[in-house]
């Protein structure tokens, strides 16, 4: 009886969300459907003609399909590793840091990258990398040779997933920190009290008390793998480096350019949405079976 | 005061803080960077003159972006929609996460919720039905459609909502024996409890609001309805021969200096709000009357 | 005075060749209350409406307005001066500025209300006609056009006019950018080529020589590239002038020999001209890192004075050449008319005058009203504003429409009269609107050289960049035969696009050999590059 009266205040709590995301979040998926169209503005979705799964077929028709696709992944799995890893890190060396006036300024600090845009990022690269720039002296001191790096096929991706996982880890770095502090401190005494030093401390209280938040990121992050960060390559990329860093929306750009075909574009949003879900699903399930742990 | 209770500082405390600093300051130089740039002259920027420090120096870029009447428009469009729909965002935030960190048994109906906003975050139907939605609402060149469709921020929903579950469950029971029905123990209980995570969201908010150019560009029809970073964006152009502007321009330009500047302008209210934000980031709150 | 005989002219010729030339009516099916039958306004292409006619614009707003309070986009100086002249109110729909403009083109047209008058690109403008929602402008445009416009269009040799043309009916006012943006010229330190007693370069060799100087001498780079090694639009630093000095025009659609359509980039005169430039790469005269270089730092290499010889185009000086100048007062930028062809001549690539078109709502009542706007935008345009802008700052987007209309030949016909004035051949009175700015300009920086920037960079804008431009006789212009895309190229080009970039790049920077030039031509034509060929030839017909 009593869970039936709390059940109803929980349906109200979600009702503004749900009314709000229904009409500005489910309403417009009407518009999946240009993915199944041969899309002309005037004609309007009603004008427009049916053409099924041709948009679909044309991405995997394309001559550098394979490259394009492995480019995307690679680039992307890398990347949401990284991106796990070094906040991950970061956050466990913030949080041992017990100066506190110098920790929140590191904090806050390590957070601004983000907000560097691409455009400027990729001239402040091209001149560390340059065959003269800070990165290639070093690289001369020690092989004598200085590497092409945004002119050749080996590093590209490497500066690609670097660049940006030191651009936004302190986006994550902030969750995993969030989710430090919720640890009970008791854990911490009681672990102290068994004589655990601060790596026993990390290993057995820390890690284990942030490991759903991990978990949860990961699996959310799972659901961007096709997204292999356009802005970061547009601005980086040039034809020399096409062969590993040429990515499924760089290509879909220099369609567009051509003549901006709506019917492609949704197309390609809907492959990775659905590849998206579907990873999270599994992700979901795998963890739900062999973990007994539920991510949402 | 280091937070060192009573064993004093150790090497290893060093140690940790020196590459701790170091990782900052890798963060941190490109960033003086741009600054830098963004107070430095025209054509010493467009040199490469400017590393570190200002190289002649100016306020040239600012009183670009200032003068112009549109400006303080684009800013009090911009802040407007933070506070507006920031707290929309933490209102829906809380109020969405709470009932979804319920357990299956004690809300029934919680799965299909969950797998409904995650479809929901997982798909789009695209600009075009979007902007339909957006039109046919009467919403557009309004505050309304700059903070309406982003209502429900799903990220941090979920976010919020792990953290809610990762609170010990011994406090709904004790707030059940009290007789506290669940707004009650929301309110009182689980929000305070959840401050960091809720600090963190909050953050995420504000800022997505605050760079948020992309629905500016194409839901406002007037060029005084824009958010600032639609304004900003706008500003920068390089000629082409298809585009409209014409070379003779270029004389008041400097895309360096004005990249850097739009960066700034950028960060400025995050360097005021996180550093505020974060003294939520700290141990939970005393469970007193909570024991194992 | 010889600029108004010149006009009068040309405009006599034109209308009678447009007389014998075109059939004129418009086919008779358009809707109610066209120009065709429909119109009781007297045939003048300046007078007011007779009536006040509301015309709403999707409109391009300037990035840069230049506006003080009291003035704004859709009502400044210059939006009442016309409204004030014509008896029209201009209302604005929606503004967008740039890029975003397109797109809130294609949203407007996908939602279906659509403004008035909006300007749109060639793809959008086949759309609305195939939809048939645009007005047919063809006899508006016989009756209402004046004759400075008409001259604008005719510089084009028909070009813009028949691009807005589908089965003989004018469906767009097509817009005309001026030809001097598409034809680089070589820029070179002046005052090193003196210093080291140089002459200036002709022909390529001549330019690798002077290069190799320079680099031993002052320490610069070696010749400035551009990942974007050809750009038949605006290429500042790109290779397009050496492909033309070798007579090879890549990305360029023209025709061979035998008058057929051919593409570029696949005739063996690329491949010549590959070859030299991957040997003036591997030999270091040709700096290695253009291709991964972004333009902003190329133009550091250019402002910090580390290289002095490149590839651009006229309007150089008002963006990076000034800002060399300021960081060092001592640098003299010239440009010649160089590489030169066997033949003695400067070969280059043009672009297409026209990009855009500003079409007309199907059923508007007045579109003699559109054009009569046009025309005196045309004429205020030209005197810059002067007489009508006080305390608004002059931009031309200011005016009711943004469409860019110019005459084909305007940066270098201006330099010329203004030169002629220079050399006293004229008096300068006979000056007006931007040919009096360059003027005074020049005026200015005479008196106190480099101390005044914008009057440095108009000055040599124009007398330095674009004048040159103005030898017909010494420049073999090679125009494309079709511009636009086809129906193939929708799915085909980006790769082809893809493989031709990947393959010169490479074979460029030596990491392939010449040869495979050959292969990336079988591969051209094979995967969709014959079938685009045959489309390009009957559209260009």
């Amino acid at each position: 009886m009593r869970d039936s009266k709390n059940t109803i205040h929980y349906h109200l709590m979600l009702a503004p969300g749900m009314i709000l995301l229904i009409i500005f979040g489910i309403v417009p998926l009407f518009g999946m459907a240009i993915a199944f169209q041969d899309f002309i503005p005037v004609k309007g979705i009603f004008g427009s003609k049916w053409i099924g799964l041709e948009n679909f077929k044309y991405m995997f028709e394309l001559d550098d399909s394979k490259t394009i696709f492995f480019n995307t992944i690679f680039i992307s799995v890398m990347k949401m590793l990284m991106n796990v890893l070094i906040p991950v890190s970061t956050a466990l060396l913030l949080h041992e840091i017990i100066f506190n006036r110098l920790k929140r300024w590191m904090q806050t600090i390590i957070y601004l990258p983000h907000f560097l845009s691409w455009v400027i990022l990729a001239g402040i690269l091209n001149d560390m990398l340059s065959q003269n720039g800070i990165v290639n002296q070093l690289v001369s001191a020690v092989t004598g040779e200085p590497i092409f790096f945004l002119g050749s096929n080996k590093w590209f991706p490497f500066v690609v997933i670097l660049s940006d996982v030191w651009k936004e880890f302190g986006f994550n770095t902030i969750i995993f920190l969030a989710a430090l502090t919720a640890i009970n401190p008791s854990l911490y005494e009681a672990a102290s009290i068994d004589g655990a030093g601060r790596i026993r401390k990390i290993w057995s209280v820390t890690l284990p008390g942030i490991l759903p938040t991990i978990i949860l990121v990961s699996t959310l992050n799972i659901g961007n793998i096709l997204n292999a960060g356009f802005d970061q390559i547009y601005n980086l990329y040039n034809p020399l480096v096409y062969e590993s860093g040429d990515i499924i929306d760089t290509y879909v750009y220099r369609i567009g350019l051509v003549q901006y075909q709506y019917g492609l574009a949704t197309a390609v949003g809907a492959l990775k949405s659905v590849v998206g879900f579907i990873l999270i699903f599994v992700s979901y399930k795998l963890a739900a079976k062999f973990a007994g742990y539920r991510i949402f | 005061m280091p937070l060192t209770g009573n064993r004093g500082i150790r090497t290893t405390d060093i140690i940790l803080t020196l590459v701790m600093l170091l990782i900052t300051v890798l963060c941190l130089l490109p960033l003086i960077n741009v600054i830098s740039l963004s107070f430095s002259g025209k054509s010493a920027a467009a040199s490469g003159a400017v590393t570190l420090f200002p190289v002649d120096f100016t306020f040239y870029s600012y009183e670009y972006m200032f003068k112009d009447s549109r400006f303080f428009d684009a800013f009090g469009v911009s802040v407007k929609r933070v506070l507006l729909g920031g707290a929309i965002n933490f209102v829906l935030t809380i109020m969405m996460a709470y009932p979804l960190a319920r357990e299956r048994q004690e809300f029934r109906g919680r799965d299909i919720y969950m797998w409904v906003i995650v479809f929901t975050m997982m798909f789009t139907g695209g600009l075009i039905p979007w902007y339909m939605v957006v039109k046919s609402l009467h919403l557009t060149d309004t505050i309304w459609a700059l903070v309406l469709p982003t209502a429900v921020p799903i990220f941090n929903v979920i976010l919020l909502m792990n953290f809610f579950r990762g609170l010990p469950k011994e406090i709904n029971e004790s707030a059940k024996m009290d007789g506290a029905g669940p707004w009650r123990t929301l309110i009182t209980i689980a929000v305070p409890l959840a401050m960091p995570a809720i600090a963190t969201v909050t953050l995420f908010s504000i800022v997505s609001h605050w760079n948020a150019f992309f629905d500016g560009l194409i839901l406002m029809n007037k060029q005084h309805n824009i958010p600032l970073q639609t304004y900003i964006q706008q500003l920068v152009v390089a000629p082409s021969i298809t585009s409209s502007t014409r070379p003779e321009d270029l004389i008041n330009f400097s895309q360096r200096t004005f990249n850097a500047a739009k960066i700034v302008v950028t960060m400025l209210p995050i360097l005021i709000i996180y550093p505020f934000l974060q003294r939520y980031f700290v141990h939970g709150i005393t469970l007193g009357s909570v024991k194992e | 005075m010889k600029k108004i005989v010149s006009l009068l002219i040309i405009s006599v010729l034109m209308v009678l060749t447009a007389c014998s030339g075109n059939n004129g009516n418009s086919g008779g099916n358009n809707t109610g209350g066209n120009s065709a039958g429909g119109t009781t306004e007297p045939a003048d292409p300046y007078a007011p409406m007779s009536e006040t006619v509301t015309i709403s614009i999707g409109k391009e707003a300037a990035v840069d307005p230049k506006l003080p309070s009291g003035s704004t986009i859709e009502d400044n100086e210059l939006t009442r001066y016309f409204a004030e002249k014509l008896n029209v109110k201009y209302t604005d729909e929606w503004q967008a500025t740039g890029d975003a403009y397109m797109q809130k083109v294609g949203l407007t047209l996908s939602t279906g209300d659509i403004p008035d008058v909006m300007i749109v690109d060639k793809q959008q403008l086949v759309q609305l006609v195939n939809a048939d929602l645009i007005e047919d402008l063809t006899s508006t445009y016989d009756s209402f056009v004046s004759p400075a416009l008409k001259a604008a269009y005719d510089s084009t040799d028909g070009y813009s006019l028949a691009s807005a043309t589908f089965d003989g009916k004018l469906m767009a006012f097509p817009n005309v950018s001026p030809g001097a943006d598409a034809q680089n010229m070589l820029w070179v330190r002046q005052d090193w080529l003196d210093e080291l007693h140089l002459e200036a370069p002709k022909t390529m060799d001549d330019i690798i020589n002077v290069t190799k100087t320079f680099m031993d001498k002052k320490g610069s780079v070696g010749l400035l590239g551009n990942q974007v090694i050809v750009n038949i639009g605006t290429s500042v630093f790109g290779f397009d002038s050496i492909f033309s000095a070798y007579n090879a025009y890549p990305q360029l659609w023209t025709e061979d020999a035998s008058g057929n359509t051919v593409y570029g980039s696949i005739q063996p005169e690329v491949k010549d001209a590959l070859a030299k430039i991957r040997g003036w790469v591997q030999e270091g005269v040709i700096d290695k890192e253009f291709a991964v270089k972004k333009n902003e730092q190329v133009n550091e290499l250019v402002v910090s004075g580390k290289a002095g010889i490149f590839f651009g185009p006229w309007w150089l000086p008002f963006g990076m050449l000034a800002d060399s100048v300021a960081q060092d007062s001592k640098a003299e930028w010239v440009s010649y008319l160089s590489p030169l062809s066997q033949d003695g001549k400067m070969n280059t690539h043009m672009a297409s005058p026209t990009t855009r078109y500003l079409v007309v709502k199907k059923g508007f009542k007045h579109p003699e009203a559109v054009l009569k706007t046009l025309n005196m935008q045309f004429d205020a345009d030209q005197l810059q504003g002067e007489g009508i802008v006080e305390k608004d700052g002059y931009n031309w987007m200011n005016m009711p429409f943004s469409l860019l209309l110019s005459n084909y030949d305007d940066k270098e016909k201006k330099a010329k009269l203004v030169q002629d004035v220079i050399d006293g051949k004229e008096s300068a009175d006979t000056l007006q609107g931007e040919a009096k700015q360059i003027y005074n300009s020049y005026l200015k920086d005479k008196e106190n050289p480099k101390k005044d920037l914008a009057a440095w960079s108009q000055r040599h804008a124009f007398l330095t960049g674009a004048l040159p431009l103005i030898q017909d006789d010494k420049i073999n212009r090679k125009v494309g035969v079709y511009y636009d895309q086809t129906d193939t190229m929708r799915t085909k080009w980006a790769n082809l696009r893809k493989l031709e970039d990947e393959t010169f790049l490479k074979i460029i920077m030596g990491n392939e050999p010449v040869d495979s030039f050959d292969s990336f031509v079988d591969k051209w034509k094979s995967q969709g590059g014959d079938q685009i060929t045959k489309e390009i030839a009957e559209a260009a017909k």
